[in-house]
């Protein structure tokens, strides 16, 4: 049979004891039992105290594939710049926000349109997913980060020109290859352990979300799931480091910054990477066409470009 | 009223009600035959995509949503299918495309593995090639495939924006279709055709055009612009998918959101087109997939109507 590992131990304790204290077989049996018991008892106590530190790694946990940049660029560029490695999540499985102009009227191609023009109209779920991953990789890759799918579906989905949504027959009938539902998400264990098994594989010093409650339920859903995730991973002993999360939403409403619950604690210079975050940005071809937030062309930040901002949730460094 | 007479009688109002509808009057082109449903079941269809033939009328549709590929006679009994979602060997991850080479070999390009499989006419895994990437050889998301008369494989790489080629081992040949060589971006084209003369045709969906290339890779042709609803003319299309090639050598295209077929000649000359169910209901029904059978009979996939239609020359 097959022992356990402190049956193991015991037993080596045992042998050492005897040999370290010759005396003869059987005569303080009970003795030596309890000194073993203390010994084990101490050594996983002191084995606990020494905590591992998480590793130098940035996680960006964000709902769909350019809510990264949107974020917490910045600070991905400024950290991974600085030897950190960069992890960039995307959790849903990007099946609706892709529209393109229905005639490009032009020899380069279609442009992808955010507008309300007139003569847009939206992409294939399946599409959408393909279009939006490949921006992704690329948004990933000028950070020099890791891109990770969790391929969570979303609420809604885009049949032909028409938006299917979560519950309906058209949505279940079109089983988006999908783990889970973000809508659904905090619900189960399941769920969480992806997360967890992310945060176990990373263990990363530094993770952004976006805000708790926010201002969209998809980015909601996807910051409280870090959360649970987070805590789960800490009453496992996994090396995660600090929860950040971005101000936004309910947190810049009148009376949170009165009582100064949306006051962020957590201030990053991004000034010197905003060229990065906006060469990311701009992959993402489909949401702004190329032509979005362009720092490059303008060469002009706002004030409030070069700074990001983000409250503390936990701090498990400690 | 004799037996005979009522048998008469109610055959022809079976006719005039059943196939009248969807006859449309601009072309004459009917259907006559239509087969599948929502469903796993054999014979049922979840989101079919492409579609071939062989020689024997055989009909092979990719049955995207179960992640296989469906078998039939011509006249859509069920004959067998294989695959399951997966990437191990003989397993699909949204499959797409499909080609038939001389010998009856079976070509399915494995969309979201990123890969092209080869299987015998059972359905029997033989060989793949593929994997995400842009070397020789590697795919990001291989849509339409096609197979010449030299039983060499056209693959659409569509986010690598080019063409492969590969012979009937899969073994890389060439790529081509870069911006550069051919003067424009084909941005995720759909599906591909060997025309009579050996050229490559080419459905560039989001550009509204239809391409010609040679075997090389030149552009030789492009025709087609943007045109949808009921000012839409012939030679207009809104995203066209499949591209299929009759004896003729006249061009058949699934004009997505004009919910129709468009007939054309070799150059790109509109000839005539018919219209397919679902007019102006545009998240039920979406004529992806063509192609020509060895007796001229077209067969039509509808992707959100789960089916098969056949129609008659």
């Amino acid at each position: 049979m097959k022992r356990g590992s402190s049956e193991g131990l015991q037993e080596m304790l045992c042998n050492i004891l005897n040999m370290a204290i010759p005396m003869r077989p059987n005569r303080f049996p009970l003795f030596q039992v309890l000194l073993v018991v203390a010994l084990v008892v101490s050594s996983d106590f002191l084995m606990a105290g020494a905590k591992d530190k998480p590793r130098k790694c940035i996680l960006v946990f964000g709902a769909h594939a350019d809510d990264v940049d949107e974020i917490a660029g910045g600070t991905l560029a400024r950290y991974t710049a600085q030897g950190y490695q960069g992890i960039y999540v995307c959790v849903t499985n990007n099946t609706a926000g892709c529209n393109i102009e229905k005639a490009p009227g032009d020899k380069w191609g279609p442009k992808f349109s955010v507008s309300s023009s007139p003569q847009m109209y939206p992409v294939d779920a399946l599409e959408t997913n393909q279009i939006r991953e490949e921006e992704c990789r690329q948004a990933a890759a000028v950070y020099g980060a890791v891109p990770v799918f969790l391929n969570f579906s979303e609420p809604e989905i885009l049949l032909g020109r028409k938006i299917v949504v979560y519950g309906s027959e058209e949505f279940l009938k079109y089983s988006p290859q999908a783990k889970h539902d973000v809508s659904l998400a905090t619900r189960y264990g399941e769920d969480i352990n992806i997360v967890v098994e992310l945060l176990q594989k990373y263990q990363p010093e530094i993770i952004i979300i976006h805000t708790l409650g926010g201002e969209k339920l998809d980015h909601g859903n996807s910051a409280y799931l870090m959360y649970l995730a987070f805590k789960k991973a800490m009453s496992k002993g996994i090396a995660v480091g600090k929860l950040w999360m971005k101000v936004d939403g309910w947190f810049l409403d009148d009376t949170a910054q009165k009582t100064g619950r949306g006051k962020p604690d957590v201030h990053i210079d991004v000034k010197k990477y905003l060229k990065t975050k906006y060469e990311a940005l701009n992959k993402h071809l489909s949401q702004n066409g190329g032509f979005g937030k362009n720092y490059v062309a303008k060469n002009k930040a706002q004030a409030k470009e070069t700074i990001e901002e983000f409250i503390t949730v936990i701090d498990n460094t400690h | 009223m004799k037996n005979s007479q009522l048998i008469k009688v109610i055959f022809a109002a079976v006719l005039i009600c059943g196939i009248t509808p969807i006859v449309n009057a601009q072309s004459g082109q009917g259907m006559t035959k239509q087969w599948g449903e929502f469903g796993d079941k054999p014979g049922q269809l979840k989101y079919p995509t492409m579609i071939a033939v062989d020689k024997s009328s055989n009909v092979y549709v990719v049955d995207q949503h179960n992640q296989r590929i469906q078998k039939f006679d011509a006249e859509g009994n069920f004959i067998l299918m294989w695959g399951r979602l997966g990437k191990g060997p003989g397993e699909f991850t949204y499959p797409y495309g499909i080609a038939i080479d001389s010998k009856g070999f079976v070509y399915v390009a494995d969309m979201n593995n990123n890969r092209v499989q080869k299987f015998s006419p059972r359905g029997e895994y033989l060989a793949s090639i593929g994997s995400y990437g842009t070397q020789d050889g590697q795919f990001k998301y291989p849509y339409g495939i096609a197979v010449d008369e030299k039983d060499v494989l056209y693959v659409i790489d569509a986010f690598n924006y080019r063409i492969q080629t590969f012979d009937s081992d899969l073994k890389f040949l060439a790529k081509w279709g870069s911006e550069e060589s051919i003067g424009f971006k084909a941005y995720m084209p759909h599906e591909i055709a060997i025309g009579r003369d050996g050229n490559i045709i080419l459905s560039d969906r989001q550009n509204h055009r239809i391409s010609i290339f040679s075997k090389e890779g030149a552009l030789v042709k492009r025709f087609g612009q943007y045109g949808e609803g009921k000012e839409a003319k012939g030679g207009q299309f809104s995203e066209p998918h499949g591209v299929a090639v009759d004896s003729k050598g006249d061009v058949y295209v699934c004009d997505r959101y004009n919910f129709r077929i468009q007939l054309l000649t070799a150059s790109g000359e509109y000839k005539e087109h018919w219209m397919t169910p679902g007019v102006l209901d545009d998240s039920k029904h979406f004529p992806i997939g063509i192609a020509v059978g060895a007796d001229g009979s077209i067969y039509v996939t509808d992707h959100y109507a789960h089916c098969v239609q056949k129609y008659a020359r």
